[in-house]
C-alpha cells in the first residue's frame, strides 16, 4: 500500500512525542525544580528533556580539556611549575612562552613571566601530558569568548595562577569531584 | 510546431550552499533541468596541512589530523598512529589495542549517522531524522568527552598506545550503549527505510556500476554500495581486526538508496565488533613512556585503514630526523568526488544534492 511507510515513519515520531511527556511525569518534580538539573540525559532515557542552557549547565567531565591553569601546591603556596619549557617546545601552535626566574623560590625554580597565547592554542593538551612536574592543568572553563582578539585572550603567569586557585585548589588536576563545575 | 532551440545555462552551486558539507562550488551546466555536466571546484578550506607535517615532528601531528575528518577523528589518528608504528616498529600494549578499536568503531557508527541524517536533510526532510542521528551520536562523544576531553578533537591515540586509560564508569556506559544501539539502528530503519518518498527520491538515482566506481579508485560504502565487497579491514587486516567477526554488507544496484542501506548495515557490524572487543577487553598497560622527541629509522611507509569514508592512507618518509620528510594522505572522499560528474550527468539539478550527500564528503578532509 502506497504511503504506509510513511506511516509506520509517522508512528515513530508519535511514540518519540508521547514518550517524552511520560518520562517528564516520571521526573516531575526534579525536573521542573528552581534549582539547577546537573544531569546528562541517559542512554535509556527516551523522551526529549532540554536543559535550559545559560541558566543551567551540565557540569564538565573532569578532563575536560579547557583553557590551561597553573597549579599551585596547596601546602608550600607557590607555583609547582619549575620553568623548564618543556610545554613550550612540545607545543605544536608555538602557543606558550616560559622564562625562568634568577632567583630560586624555597630553593626551586620558578617561572618570571608565563605568556600563554589561547588566540592559537588549538586544545591538544601536549603541555599538560609532557609537564614533568604535573604544574599544568585544564579549567573546565568552556565560555572564553571575548569581544575582540589578540590581547584579550593572551593569558599572563598571575592569571594563570588565579585561574588554578580557583579551578584546582588541591593542586592536582584532573579535578576527580564535582567542583568542575563551569562559572 | 518546429523544434525550439535551446541553450545550456552555466550555474554556480556553492561555494556556500547548505548541501556542499563545507565550502565546496559546482560549476553545473545545465539543459532546462537536466545536468549535462559538473565540474566541482575543490581547495576553498586548504590549511597547508600536509606542509605543516613537515613542520611539526612525529608526535605533535597527531592532534592535526583530527583536523582532517572532524566527523571521524579517531579514524584519522588511528591511521597515522599505525603509519608511525609501523615505520618505527612500534607494538602497543593488548589493552590499548582494544581500546583503539572501541573508540574507532563507536566513531565509525557515529559517522554513519551523521551521514545519513544529511542525506534524509537534502531530501528536504529537515532535521527530523538529523535529530534521531544527533540524539545518538551525542552519547557517543560524551563517551569521548568522559576519556580524553574533548569531544571532536580528541588527540587520544599515542604513538605506541593511548593518552589515558579508560575512565572509571567508561566501561559501564559504553556496555549500555552498546546494548541499546542496535535498538536505535531498527529504530532509524522504521523511521525511513520504508518511506515511499525516499525511495523514489533514491532508488536507481546515480547508479555507479562496479567497474566504473573501481576505475574512479572508489573505496569504502560508496564502492560496497555497487557490489564490490572490498573493506581494507578485510583485505588487507591491521591491528586486530582479524579477530573480530563481522561480514561485509554489500549493495546490489549500486544507486543511492543502496547507500544508504550499506551504512546502516556497516553501522550494525561496528556495533558487533565493539561488542566483541569490549567482552575480550584485556587488564594491563595502555601505553609506552610518552617521549617529547621522537625519531624513527629512515624509510618510508604507506599504511592504509578503512575510515567510515573509504581507504585512508598515510604516506610517510623518514630521514631519522625527528620530523617527517614527507607526509601525504591519500583522504577518501577526495577520491571519492571524482565520480560525481559521472553520477550527476543525466540527473535533475535536485538529484545533484542528493548524489553529495550519498557519496558522504567532508571538506576538511577533500582540501586539507
Amino acid at each position: 500500500m502506497l504511503g504506509f511507510g510513511i506511516l509506520k515513519g509517522m508512528a515513530v515520531t508519535l511514540r518519540r512525542f508521547v514518550d517524552t511527556y511520560v518520562a517528564d511525569l516520571r521526573h516531575f518534580p526534579r525536573r521542573y525544580a528552581s534549582g539547577p538539573v546537573y544531569e546528562r540525559m541517559g542512554i535509556t532515557e527516551r523522551g526529549a528533556f532540554t536543559i535550559q542552557y545559560p541558566e543551567v549547565k551540565v557540569p564538565m567531565f573532569p578532563r575536560y580539556r579547557g583553557p590551561l591553569i597553573l597549579l599551585t601546591d596547596p601546602e608550600t603556596g607557590i607555583t609547582k611549575c619549575i620553568a623548564c619549557g618543556l610545554c613550550e617546545r612540545t607545543c605544536p601552535t608555538e602557543s606558550i612562552k616560559v622564562t625562568k626566574a634568577e632567583e630560586k623560590v624555597e630553593g626551586q625554580k620558578v617561572p618570571a613571566t608565563y605568556e600563554y597565547d589561547m588566540n592559537t592554542c588549538m586544545f591538544c593538551g601536549f603541555c599538560v601530558q609532557i609537564c614533568p612536574s604535573d604544574a599544568l592543568g585544564h579549567s573546565p572553563e568552556l565560555e572564553t569568548g571575548t569581544y575582540s582578539k589578540g590581547e584579550a585572550l593572551m593569558v599572563n603567569l598571575e592569571q594563570m595562577l588565579e585561574l588554578g586557585r580557583k579551578h584546582a585548589p588541591g593542586g592536582v588536576w584532573p579535578v576527580e569531584e564535582k567542583e568542575a563545575q563551569p562559572s | 510546431m518546429t523544434k525550439l532551440k535551446t541553450e545550456t545555462v552555466t550555474l554556480n552551486m556553492g561555494p556556500h550552499h547548505p548541501s556542499t558539507h563545507g565550502v565546496f562550488r559546482l560549476i553545473l551546466t545545465l539543459d532546462g533541468e537536466t545536468v549535462v555536466d559538473v565540474e566541482p571546484v575543490v581547495g576553498y578550506l586548504h590549511r597547508n596541512h600536509e606542509k605543516i607535517g613537515e613542520k611539526n615532528n612525529w608526535i605533535q601531528n597527531t592532534p592535526f589530523t583530527d583536523r582532517l575528518d572532524y566527523i571521524s577523528p579517531m579514524n584519522n589518528e588511528f591511521a597515522y598512529v599505525l603509519a608511525v608504528e609501523k615505520l618505527a616498529e612500534i607494538d602497543p600494549p593488548e589493552r590499548a589495542k582494544y581500546i583503539r578499536i572501541i573508540m574507532v568503531e563507536l566513531n565509525r557508527v557515529a559517522n554513519h549517522l551523521i551521514s545519513i541524517g544529511f542525506l534524509l536533510n537534502e531530501l528536504g526532510c529537515f532535521f527530523t531524522p538529523m535529530f534521531y542521528a544527533l540524539r545518538w551520536r551525542e552519547m557517543i562523544v560524551d563517551l569521548y568527552e568522559m576519556t580524553c576531553g574533548s569531544r571532536m578533537m580528541p588527540n587520544y591515540f599515542w604513538i605506541g598506545g593511548v593518552s589515558a586509560d579508560l575512565p572509571e564508569g567508561f566501561l559501564p556506559e559504553c556496555k549500555e550503549l552498546v546494548s541499546a544501539l542496535p535498538g536505535f539502528l531498527d529504530e532509524m530503519e522504521q523511521l525511513i527505510t520504508e518511506n515511499e518518498i525516499l525511495q523514489m527520491r533514491c532508488k536507481n538515482v546515480a547508479i555507479l556500476p562496479p567497474e566504473v566506481a573501481t576505475a574512479f579508485g572508489c573505496t569504502g560504502p560508496l564502492l560496497r554500495a555497487s557490489g564490490v565487497p572490498y573493506d581494507v579491514r578485510r583485505a588487507e587486516p591491521y591491528s586486530i581486526y582479524d579477530r573480530f567477526d563481522f561480514d561485509i554488507p554489500i549493495g546490489t544496484v549500486g544507486d543511492v538508496y543502496d547507500r544508504y542501506l550499506v551504512r546502516i548495515a556497516e553501522a550494525r557490524q561496528s556495533v558487533r565488533i565493539v561488542d566483541q572487543a569490549l567482552r575480550d577487553l584485556p587488564e594491563g598497560e595502555t601505553a609506552t613512556p610518552k617521549k617529547r622527541k621522537f625519531k624513527p629509522p629512515e624509510g618510508d611507509i604507506y599504511h592504509r585503514t578503512e575510515a567510515p569514508k573509504g581507504e585512508l592512507g598515510f604516506y610517510l618518509v623518514s630521514d631519522g630526523t625527528e620530523n617527517p620528510y614527507r607526509y601525504r594522505i591519500r583522504a577518501p572522499s577526495f577520491v571519492n568526488l571524482q565520480a560525481l560528474p559521472y553520477m550527476c550527468r543525466g540527473n535533475k539539478i535536485a538529484d545533484v544534492v542528493v548524489v553529495i550527500g550519498s557519496i558522504d564528503i567532508t571538506m576538511g578532509e577533500v582540501d586539507r
